[in-house]
């Protein structure tokens, strides 16, 4: 579903990527993991069409994303690290705008629109401009976007970093469920406790280059559940007096 | 660890060496020629506009005279400078990294002269101008004057930048009462903009339509809301009310024509700075993974401009009483056209240069600039030039599908 073949770039002198190559499979959340200045987000920015690799191709649903621009990009969903947006705009009329470019049947747009955002603790300031919001809610906004269509093709560059624990929840069961209907997610992070209870496999980056890729059985196999701390907050924000 | 006494002055040197450099890099060899020669340009025709005038002045008058008219044209560069200097000031107070500069142990003052620096980058514009002038008036002076001009203009350049700049951080500075024990500077950084609950906007109508609709919906509302397209659509508004007035000025049916057509000009380089502002206004994380084709973002905005200027054509063409049918027809066609070509030259430079708004805009009016001056030089020799940027501009399209956004 998602097919990166010996992708490389450059910043000048310094190698972001050097001759990257791994496969997202239909229903496998792949999470990309590696230090900071390790590639992940190049990788995401250049899988997601912000910019052009040097060499090498990104396949999403069989289309390459930088020939077939638009059919690539129908079947993809880019969660940014920083996202920007139009401050003026509120975030349900990004959402409405995304939801048109995508071609989306208004009503059901609008539905899961409002569905999200109640799940993401974001329905009460859907209508305030971007401007007005917290780092997390801008995160809340960037992820509602790219999922709204219910993409082949997930790309989540530390998407949930900012995301109080019960949205980040939420959120986790969002992808898993879209997994389960058949998308491939890759999810880059540097918070390995999220990848390591999200993922079905993780791909390492060390210095632009994949130094080992490891299934979950490899790693453990953690229960694909919260944690117990997890579990106390969340009981606590739904009001639950345990 | 003996904590080191820390050099702020060395500091900011590093950091504008830095900047200066980080912006020469990122104009590229092409770019840089094109800028290099605009200035070329615009220096020879401001060295012509002066000579006359100057000359004319030494006649009738003799040095004295033309060093009045001399220090008045460099008087007027420094004033123009100042408002260049308080306009990037304003805009740099606007989103001052207020917390990342009072987090640091830095003497306000250089927080100051950074801020000052920065702020007159722009007014730097002025000095093709202003050195064109001077020069034109090398041999009508006797050389310690023009040399007294030259230091004065250098001291009237950094007086009138330094009270622009000065003006627009008090104009930005709150003047909340626990702020004032603090020196203007700091007040400033504290004046940043605060995070709060905004106002809620209507909300949006979901729609089905095509990403060029779409994309002509979202330029709709955020035209109006956003300061910078506000402004290039007010003046629009402003110059299109010029053009439809001039008929009613009372003057010949000829010169009422070229005055309405020289608003109808003017009305149409707003819509192209428009254009540049809304194209390079669209966040890339936003807009570059979202199934939107070249087509699309360029029919989106190219239909808007076109019906705003078919409308205007038509509107003077309809006020047009003195002339005939086929005449209305034909100032029609030939205002239609040019105009389009004009905004469409923007719309153009905002697609390539995306999402550099700067430099579009920059290049944008540079180009306008070039084409006034080649049209005062040589009738009709402007819509030569805007010709050839059209081009130049059209060449460089397939450009948004290779962008270089960091």
């Amino acid at each position: 579903m998602l097919q990166i073949d010996n992708l490389s770039r450059s910043y000048g002198d310094r190698v972001a990527l050097a001759d990257v190559s791994f496969e997202v499979k239909p229903g496998e959340i792949v999470g990309l993991l590696g230090a900071n200045g390790a590639g992940k987000s190049t990788l995401l920015r250049t899988a997601s069409g912000l910019q052009p690799p040097d060499a090498g191709r990104v396949r999403v649903a069989g289309h390459d994303v930088w020939v077939e621009y638009e059919a690539a990009r129908a079947a993809l969903g880019y969660a940014a690290e920083e996202p920007s947006f139009h401050e003026e705009l509120s975030a349900a009329e990004h959402l409405a705008f995304v939801a048109e470019v995508r071609a989306m049947e208004p009503r059901a747009a609008q539905a899961r629109a409002h569905e999200l955002a109640a799940r993401l603790d974001l329905a009460s300031r859907l209508d305030e401009p971007v401007r007005a919001y917290s780092h997390g809610m801008r995160k809340k906004v960037s992820f509602l976007a790219a999922i709204l269509h219910r993409p082949a093709v997930v790309l989540c560059d530390e998407a949930l970093e900012g995301f109080d624990a019960p949205s980040a929840l939420a959120a986790k069961d969002e992808l898993r469920a879209l997994a389960r209907d058949g998308a491939a997610i890759l999810f880059s992070s540097h918070v390995t406790e999220t990848v390591e209870r999200l993922c079905d496999r993780i791909v390492l980056l060390h210095s632009g280059v994949v130094a080992r890729t490891m299934t979950r059985a490899e790693w453990g196999a953690p229960l694909d559940t919260h944690s117990a701390l997890e579990g106390l907050f969340l009981d606590l924000a739904r009001g639950v007096n345990r | 660890m003996t904590p080191t006494r820390p050099d702020s002055a060395g500091a900011f040197r590093l950091l504008r060496q830095r900047l200066r450099a980080r912006r020469f890099a990122a104009l590229d060899g092409r770019m840089r020629a094109v800028l290099l020669a605009l200035a070329a340009l615009l220096g020879g025709f401001s060295f012509w506009q002066a000579r006359i005038p100057f000359d004319a002045a030494h006649h009738a008058g003799g040095a004295l005279a033309t060093l009045r008219v001399e220090t008045l044209a460099l008087a007027g560069c420094a004033v123009a400078a100042g408002a260049l200097a308080h306009w990037r000031q304003a805009v740099l107070a606007a989103r001052v990294p207020g917390p990342e500069w009072l987090a640091l142990p830095i003497p306000p003052v250089f927080v100051a002269r950074h801020l000052l620096a920065e702020a007159r980058l722009p007014a730097t514009a002025l000095a093709p101008f202003a050195l064109s002038i001077w020069c034109a008036g090398l041999d009508l002076l006797p050389w310690v004057w023009s040399a007294l001009l030259l230091v004065g203009w250098l001291v009237a350049w950094l007086e009138c930048t330094r009270l622009g700049a000065a003006l627009a951080r008090r104009s930005a500075t709150r003047g909340d009462a626990a702020l004032r024990s603090l020196s203007p500077i700091l007040r400033l950084l504290a004046s940043g903009p605060r995070r709060g609950r905004a106002s809620a906007v209507p909300a949006p109508r979901w729609h089905r339509g095509t990403p060029a609709g779409a994309l002509q919906r979202l330029d709709r509302t955020l035209s109006w809301r956003s300061a910078g397209t506000r402004a290039r659509l007010a003046g629009a508004l402003v110059a299109s009310a010029f053009a439809s007035l001039a008929w009613w000025s009372g003057a010949e049916p000829l010169l009422a024509r070229a005055q309405s057509f020289v608003g109808f000009t003017i009305a149409s380089a707003f819509l192209g700075g428009w254009a540049v502002l809304r194209v390079c206004g669209d966040p890339a994380d936003l807009i570059r993974p979202l199934p939107l084709s070249l087509r699309a973002l360029w029919r989106a905005r190219f239909g808007q401009l076109a019906l705003a200027l078919f409308l205007l054509a038509a509107l003077q063409a309809g006020l047009a009483n003195g002339f005939p049918l086929p005449a209305r027809i034909g100032q029609f066609v030939t205002w239609f056209l040019p105009g389009l070509a004009l905004a469409t030259l923007g719309l153009h430079y905002g697609i390539t240069l995306y999402p550099r708004s700067d430099v579009a805009e920059n290049l944008y009016y540079g180009w306008l600039g070039v084409a006034v001056c080649a049209s005062l030089m040589i009738p009709f020799m402007g819509w030569a030039v805007l010709l050839a940027g059209l081009i130049h501009s059209s060449l460089r399209l397939s450009r948004w599908h290779s962008p270089e956004v960091s």
